[in-house]
């Protein structure tokens, strides 16, 4: 289980990434070479739901609130944010990366 | 490039068709449009089937061919054409190049989806692979909670409410009660609407989603300088614009709008030489309630925002300013994926003939069809018109 996320940094303009990526949109010339980086992932929720009605590989999991995370480098990424009372969450809350496993990310709530 | 018309239209009901395969729903549509169209199957140059995922869904693969043989096309070039949700439309855009190159004169075009054969947590699984398998998919999205999220956003930045979506649901329900091709011709209540605790992926509930539908539409294209030996009741191709945006919904600027729609949209009203209020009737693609609020605002019919508000006000109903989904939309006539951007088409057709019998809209002449793929990576818009 790892606490931090793998970035990815242009190393021509800086723009960060989270991968998968393959070239730089920032940059015009075609340009593919990235540095890697890590952030400690703490963002804030853009928005959320609350997955009821899941896919195949996660039916075990549902019901669960997923999110869109604004991290860090003006990252974003889809993960999940565990709680105990999905009623309590709303846009802009702060949270922190608790979590990363098989490209699912997993976020708590900072209080 | 040559201008190309419409010149026959043809369809299977939409629904849960247990007794029916792929084949037979592609024959069905194709056929239909044929005879409509009132030439021979050996006048067809080449046939372009729509459709998503026939290797998940009934295992079969080399569809173009498979469709061709259904309908008994020997010969001809058979071209099969993927893009999510917008397989269909995609299909048609293929069509009119390939006529406005001036290659063909004539050609079938088929959009075509068999979903019904498989549990709903497959059938979610296979339509949340339209997404980003890797960042969507495995970190935990479905296509709904896609949505889910974009409904959340949109009630936060421009204060769509519950009521909003539900207004959608009950007209797009009032029109695919009077469509005998719709999946469910069922009228819904606005209570019943707003009182729904069965919640997919919040805050949508299974009425703000659309219908796991098998159905087959069809159209037959034909160089507009020959429709005078066929049809008495052409309708042109004013334009069709097609554009693409991020592939993954998470890594758009903003989730609360459709940047493929509004640049096909604009390229599509530029080549018409038209804008929003010229159009008389749309169907909008409607995969959740929130898509048609954010599509009537990313078409232009009303301001940023004011989706919602202007949905639940009934500008929109069968006899508002600019009736929208007059057909059912998704959401009630249903969505077979790869039949539904031609279906929107056989609609605006139909109802620019003066054909749509309970649910049309009077004096009808310019019609706007609005597809899009996935998270909106991909959307067509055509604009069509009566022949004079
Ligand atoms: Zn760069």
């Amino acid at each position: 289980m790892e606490k931090k996320i793998k970035v990815l940094k242009c190393v021509r303009c800086d723009k960060h990434y989270l991968p998968p990526v393959n070239t730089c949109s920032n940059c015009e010339e075609i340009f593919r070479e990235f540095s890697e980086e890590e952030v400690e992932g703490t963002g804030k929720i853009y928005s959320f739901t609350v997955v009821r009605v899941p896919s195949k590989h996660y039916k075990d999991l549902a019901p669960y609130l997923l999110a869109i995370i604004e991290l860090e480098k003006g990252l974003r990424l889809i993960g999940r944010v565990i709680c105990d009372d999905f009623s309590k969450v709303q846009i802009d809350q702060p949270v922190r990366l608790v979590s990363s496993k098989d490209r699912m990310h997993s976020f708590a709530l900072i209080k | 490039m040559r201008k190309v018309s419409i010149i026959g239209v043809g369809q299977t009901r939409y629904g849960n068709l247990k007794d029916e395969t792929l084949r037979d729903l592609i024959a069905e549509a194709g056929c239909k449009a044929i005879k409509e169209a009132n030439i021979k199957r050996k006048e067809i140059q080449a046939f372009y089937l729509g459709n998503y995922d026939a290797v998940s869904f009934i295992k079969q693969n080399h569809l173009a061919p498979y469709g061709a043989g259904a309908i008994g096309l020997k010969d001809i070039p058979c071209i099969h054409v993927e893009g999510a949700c917008s397989s269909g439309a995609l299909a048609i855009r293929e069509g009119i190049i390939a006529i406005g190159a001036g290659l063909y004169d004539i050609v079938l075009v088929v959009g075509a989806e068999k979903m019904n054969s498989l549990s709903t947590e497959d059938v979610t699984e296979i339509l949340a692979q339209a997404g980003d398998y890797e960042t969507e998919l495995l970190a935990g999205a479905t296509f709904p909670s896609i949505f889910g999220m974009i409904a959340r956003r949109h009630m936060y930045q421009y204060g769509t409410k519950r009521e909003h979506l539900a207004a959608v649901a009950v007209k797009n329900h009032s029109n695919g009660a009077k469509n005998p091709d719709a999946h469910i011709q069922k009228k819904v209540t606005f209570e019943t609407v707003m009182e729904c605790d069965r919640m997919v992926a919040d805050p949508l509930t299974v009425y703000d989603c659309s219908l796991i539908s098998d159905g087959a539409s069809a159209v037959v294209l034909c160089a507009t300088e020959l429709v005078s030996n066929f049809c008495k009741k052409t309708i042109e191709i004013l334009s069709i614009g097609q554009a693409s945006d991020s592939f993954s919904m998470h890594l758009k600027d903003d989730i609360t709008t459709f940047d493929a729609t509004v640049k096909a949209a604009n390229q599509a009203y530029k080549i018409a030489g038209l804008k929003p209020s010229d159009i008389d009737v749309a169907e909008v693609h409607d995969c959740f309630t929130i898509a048609e609020i954010i599509a009537i605002e990313d078409l232009g019919f009303v301001k940023k925002g004011e989706g919602g508000e202007s949905s639940f006000s009934g500008l929109t109903s069968l006899t508002g300013e600019i009736p929208v989904n007059p057909s059912g939309g998704l959401k009630s006539k249903g969505h077979p994926v790869g039949a539904t951007g031609v279906g929107q088409i056989v609609e605006i057709v139909r109802q620019l003939r003066d054909e749509a019998g309970l649910r049309q809209i009077k004096g009808a002449e310019i019609g706007l069809a609005h597809n899009f793929g996935g998270s909106g990576a991909t959307a067509i818009v055509t604009i069509l018109r009566r022949a004079n």
